[in-house]
């Protein structure tokens, strides 16, 4: 089963990352989930693929009421992001998923129908979570064409998808990023190749820098706080990416 | 008549309900898709088949007409190839329905089933899953339940048209051999009455190898 951590909590609302399940088999690629609640509500972000839907859902049931999940986020439509879809439909039909518009006609491949997807536009949206307005921060060809983060202005917290994703060895356990530089070596051959355009990485560390961030919560990987997410969207502005078509 | 020397009996031998809700029916090493398939190939053949002695009914009766008097039993046989090449067409035609609702619904009682076995894995790691999912649980169920009913009940289905498709193909040796023994009766034309018995054979022999190879499928299914 995974393991749930409470990352934010002020009151009623309360980040939790899901992460890190021992049991997970070697050909998956790990991935964490976000349940950002306030109050009665919650939203998951990238609830991830069927394969780890038991182990998420049951990390989930231990610190809070599943049926009180009203949304899902899915920054993009990857299996490993929202392939479990059918799985949460079974669980409560009338759950909804905030998507990019550019995939609606996509991930019902995986499951849901016309009435489960919100659409997100390209220039992002504000989702209101009970109290607290999280916003769908555009993110597009980082690495997908239709993506989206979540940005909680409240937490001050990103949720970045596969931004700031780490390959880490299995033996490592931190949530928590504790020496960029060595965790960084982990995250560079993704990004190289996952991210395919310049114009995107820019685009996005232009709009990043601009916001408050006090942690920075990758779909994979630990999280980077502080100091280490502006030194990462500084790293990153300066990497080379779209290694895939470099001779 | 070529008689085809199988192993298997095929057809005409007593139905046994095969029983689905599994990839692999029973150890056979056969899945459900896979047999689907191979009685789906089986059918385009015999599609096939079945156009050749359309076409082979039409000759018959050119043929015939020529010889005049002396072939009007032949007429007649060509009359029953005709009738026999259409009831073909027609059972072929509900064939090909049944076996794409058959693949339809297999496939989607295999993902309720994958589906349903990661709410009960979910159940197993906590007790809080397990309660919170129990509704889903049964609900997910009893579609799969309901699913693979109605499937069973399309391959008993499938199972009395391979009996019918048995009842056609002596229908159809019969008819082949009426028309050897009637060519005889050709006169001048007996020679080229003879031929069209014997394309005749050779036209029901395929029909009789797809009957027989479908009947073994469902048996080796059942087994």
């Amino acid at each position: 089963m995974k393991k749930t951590t409470a990352i934010y909590e002020n009151g009623t609302h309360r980040w939790l990352a899901v992460s890190r399940d021992p049991e997970r088999p070697n050909y998956l690629i790990d991935t964490n989930e976000y349940l950002i609640t306030d109050g009665e509500v919650g939203l998951l972000t990238d609830p991830g693929g069927s394969e780890i839907f038991p182990a998420v859902f049951s990390a989930i049931c231990e610190e809070f009421d599943p049926a009180k999940i009203r949304w899902l986020f899915a920054s993009h439509q990857d299996p490993d992001i929202i392939s479990s879809l059918a799985l949460w439909l079974e669980f409560n039909r009338d759950i909804k998923c905030y998507l990019s518009w550019l995939w609606d006609s996509f991930v019902p491949h995986f499951g849901g129908t016309d009435t489960t997807f919100i659409d997100i536009p390209d220039e992002g949206m504000k989702m209101q979570l009970n109290k607290i307005v999280l916003e769908a921060i555009p993110a597009h060809y980082l690495h997908s064409s239709g993506n989206f983060h979540v940005y909680d202005e409240k937490a001050r917290i990103l949720f970045s998808g596969d931004v700031g994703a780490a390959m880490l060895s299995p033996d490592s356990n931190d949530l928590f990023v504790k020496d960029f530089d060595k965790h960084i070596r982990h995250a560079e051959g993704f990004h190289r190749r996952w991210m395919g355009s310049k114009d995107a990485v820019l685009d996005w560390c232009e709009r990043a820098s601009k916001m408050q961030i006090d942690m920075m919560c990758p779909q994979h990987g630990a999280i980077y706080q502080g100091a280490d997410v502006m030194r990462f969207i500084d790293w990153f502005a300066g990497l080379e990416v779209g290694s895939g078509v470099r001779r | 008549m070529k008689h085809h020397d199988e192993e298997c009996k095929g057809a005409g031998v007593p139905v046994r309900r095969i029983r689905l809700g599994t990839p692999e029916l029973r150890g056979t090493g056969v899945t459900e898709l896979r047999l689907i398939s191979d009685v789906n190939e089986a059918i385009k053949l015999s599609i096939e088949a079945s156009g050749k002695i359309g076409l082979l009914a039409i000759n018959a009766n050119l043929i015939a007409g020529r010889a005049g008097v002396r072939a009007i039993g032949f007429c007649v046989v060509a009359g029953e190839l005709r009738r026999f090449s259409d009831g073909m067409a027609n059972m072929m035609q509900g064939w090909s329905h049944l076996i794409y609702a058959l693949v339809r619904e297999t496939a989607r009682s295999r993902n309720q089933a994958r589906r349903l076995g990661k709410l009960k894995a979910a159940g197993r790691l906590s007790e809080k899953a397990r309660a919170a999912l129990s509704a889903a649980y049964l609900r997910s169920r009893d579609a799969l339940h309901k699913i693979t009913n109605e499937n069973s009940l399309r391959v008993l289905e499938l199972q009395g048209m391979i009996q019918r498709a048995e009842k056609q193909r002596i229908t159809g040796e019969v008819i082949a051999r009426s028309a050897m023994i009637e060519s005889a009766y050709g006169g001048t034309m007996r020679a080229a009455l003879q031929q069209v018995a014997l394309d005749i054979d050779a036209g029901i022999s395929s029909f009789t190898s797809f009957s027989r190879n479908v009947g073994c499928m469902m048996q080796r299914a059942a087994a």
